[in-house]
């Protein structure tokens, strides 16, 4: 009777899906696949803060979730296409929410809030705005709001729009003077701009909310994924409810981003 | 015209109770129905503080904190030593003035351009002109002030967002918890008013009914009902009424078939088989008391002749106006029974038969005396020959025999008279003669 029991148990084990065998077997964490904005050339320390609370805050997401995540650093570019391709589970890049993007993907509930402003040298005019300026290059993120902002101004007054792969090559053409103007998250400006000698950069304009530019920011994942989603939803009401958001935040920066 | 006669026939139970239930589902259910919304306003209320107010709180929170950060860089832009700390201070400046929680809050993205667009200029002009902080310093503080103010407007907004819900809460718990209160009132109304009810309309009739069947008999009267709501109850206490009517009119019946059964047909007057066993039982019983008893046998004079003269009906009338007679003349406790055709038995209790005679004599005279009269219009007039025992001290059958005796005596000394037997042979009394008697 034994030997009949044993021998009905082996062929239902069989007879298992292989990830159900492993399943019962080990029960290993799950492996989620997370692509990280690759923050570009070190530019400071505030710059390597940045990484590092990216890092954060996908290791803190992950560990809420029970699972393994295996990141890898992508440009920004890359990111929602990878999502969308299946090649990520999850990404971290900062991603304001918007229709176009909503169409696409899923956003986890919003991580911190975002605005976006002109940033050049000092000596540029003062009262420098993103909808007078004239004769004047530009330049943003590629796959980026900002850029998809300054791309509808193409032509318009002389505007000449330049992509760059990261935020830091974007401050470099600043720098180096192939650029006017940086449109940045106001975040990703303080960080490249908080290392430069005193008095060398400044915000310029308006800050800039609407047509996408501003809001809410999240973690993309694929439509096909809502338990995914939902995980990742509850990871982050549990990180602010036990205020380790909040410490999170302020291991990195002087200010509240939320 | 026909009337058309309209009777209340009571409720019926089952369907009195139904209705009953009704009205309850219905005031509870209506009870219910006005408690629900307090309920659900309590749940929405509970989830529109989850859901909204709480983030908002939070956001007000949030805002609180960005102005106040905003404030104390403020603060170290004036009081930085170097240029490079003040340039750090600056950008927070801008940073928290360019999010997205302060510009959703008009009056706090008015307040944070202002501050920032102030503190710019500061630290712009700050590279050509040391003194500027010193110069600029009590603007500065009116702003920070205006902002301290706005912080704590901030808070007590989020605060009171709070109290808005919570007060809001409140107020319909409390008005659920008086509407519970009053349905429970009219619970209770309804359950003591249900309980009379169920006393006044089912209880009582149940007891009177229970009362009235054990009462139930032919020595009492019929049961008086009050009429009852229920139909049910009036059925029962009809059923009872008429099995009480029932009971009476059985007993009659009883009684009817006993006289059937004991009494002659023509005369009404005992037969044999009744006034026989009769009269054993009082012989018996006076002999035990030892009282006297006499027994008479009576045979009308001549009643085949007026039988054959004026025919059987005449002969019928003539037995029943004598058995009238009978009646009449003799007492109640004394028995008499058509023994046969014209033949009479007698049964005097309680007295001898002297006695007996001139009880006997009596009635002779007054059947002698009386004119009969006939279907066919005339009249005749019967005597009767009798003759007494006396039975104290003898069998029924011998004392009766020896009445016969008698009566044979009184026939052959010529009829019309009253003979009576002697003592029994045992008592050895000599037999008085039928003459002694004629009165």
């Amino acid at each position: 009777m034994r030997r009949l029991s044993a021998a009905l148990c082996l062929t239902a084990i069989l007879a298992l899906p292989p990830s159900w065998v492993l399943a019962l077997s080990s029960a290993p964490l799950k492996v989620v696949r997370v692509a990280l904005v690759k923050p570009g050339a070190r530019i400071n320390e505030a710059h390597d803060d940045l990484r590092a609370f990216n890092e954060d805050m996908v290791r803190e997401i992950c560990q809420r979730m029970t699972v393994r995540c295996r990141t890898r650093n992508v440009r920004f570019g890359n990111i929602l296409p990878g999502v969308v391709a299946g090649h990520f589970d999850l990404g971290f890049g900062n991603f304001l929410r918007t229709p176009e993007r909503e169409r696409q993907v899923d956003f986890s509930s919003a991580l911190w809030h975002s605005s976006s402003r002109l940033v050049g040298r000092s000596e540029q005019a003062a009262d420098s705005d993103l909808y007078t300026l004239r004769e004047a290059r530009l330049v943003a993120v590629a796959g980026s709001q900002q850029l998809a902002c300054l791309q509808r101004l193409t032509g318009e007054r002389g505007l000449v729009v330049i992509s760059a792969p990261t935020m830091a090559d974007a401050f470099a053409l600043v720098r180096d003077g192939k650029a006017d103007f940086a449109l940045l998250p106001v975040l990703g400006a303080y960080i490249l701009l908080v290392g430069e000698p005193g008095g060398s950069y400044r915000f310029f304009g308006e800050t800039l909310v609407a047509d996408g530019l501003g809001g809410s920011v999240h973690v993309i994942m694929s439509k096909r994924r809502p338990k995914l989603r939902q995980a990742v939803g509850k990871a982050i009401v549990g990180m602010r409810r036990d205020g380790s958001y909040e410490r999170l935040v302020r291991q990195h920066f002087p200010f509240s981003v939320d | 015209m026909p009337t058309i006669q309209l009777r209340f026939k009571g409720f019926r139970a089952g369907s009195t109770f139904a209705v009953l239930a009704l009205i309850f589902v219905f005031s509870f259910g209506l009870m219910i129905g006005l408690i629900w919304p307090d309920q659900q306003r309590v749940i929405d209320t509970a989830n529109r503080l989850q859901d909204k107010t709480v983030p908002e709180i939070i956001r007000y929170q949030r805002l609180a904190r960005n102005l106040d950060q905003l404030r104390q860089e403020g603060e170290r832009v004036f009081s930085g030593e170097s240029s490079e700390e003040r340039q750090q201070s600056m950008f927070i400046v801008t940073l928290v003035a360019s999010h997205p929680s302060v510009l959703e809050h008009p009056e706090a993205a008015k307040r944070a351009r202002e501050v920032e667009r102030f503190l710019d200029g500061v630290a712009r002009e700050s590279a050509s002109n040391p003194t500027i902080f010193a110069n600029r310093i009590d603007e500065w503080r009116r702003l920070s002030s205006n902002l301290g103010t706005l912080v704590e407007d901030v808070s007590i907004q989020g605060v009171n967002l709070t109290s808005n819900d919570l007060n809001d809460i409140a107020t319909a718990i409390q008005l659920a918890r008086f509407k519970f209160n009053l349905a429970m009132i009219v619970v209770g109304v309804y359950l003591v008013l249900f309980l009379l009810l169920l006393r006044l309309h089912l209880i009582k009739p149940l007891q009177h009914i229970d009362q009235a069947l054990t009462n139930l008999g032919l020595d009492q009267p019929a049961p008086d009902f009050k009429s009852a709501t229920m139909s049910e109850i009036r059925s029962v206490q009809e059923a009872i009424g008429k099995l009480h009517g029932s009971l009476v009119e059985n007993e009659a019946a009883r009684q009817t078939l006993e006289a059937l059964a004991n009494r002659d047909s023509l005369t009404g007057l005992y037969n044999r088989r009744h006034f026989m066993a009769a009269a054993e039982a009082e012989l018996h019983r006076s002999q035990r008391y030892c009282r006297p008893v006499t027994v008479g046998m009576a045979d009308l004079d001549l009643f085949k002749n007026l039988n054959d003269t004026y025919g059987h009906a005449a002969g019928d009338t003539v037995l029943r106006v004598f058995a009238t007679l009978l009646r009449e003349t003799l007492r109640q406790s004394d028995l008499v029974c058509r023994y046969g055709g014209e033949e009479f038995a007698f049964f005097f209790p309680e007295i001898t038969v002297t006695e007996a005679a001139v009880l006997a004599e009596r009635c002779r005279a007054a059947c002698a005396n009386n004119d009969i009269a006939l279907p066919d219009g005339r009249s005749v007039r019967i005597t009767f020959s009798m003759g007494l025992a006396d039975a104290s001290e003898s069998t029924l059958e011998s004392a009766l025999n020896r009445a016969d005796k008698a009566l044979y005596e009184a026939k052959r000394q010529g009829r019309n008279r009253v003979a009576v037997s002697g003592k029994p042979p045992a008592a050895s009394v000599p037999e008085q003669t039928v003459e002694d008697y004629n009165l």
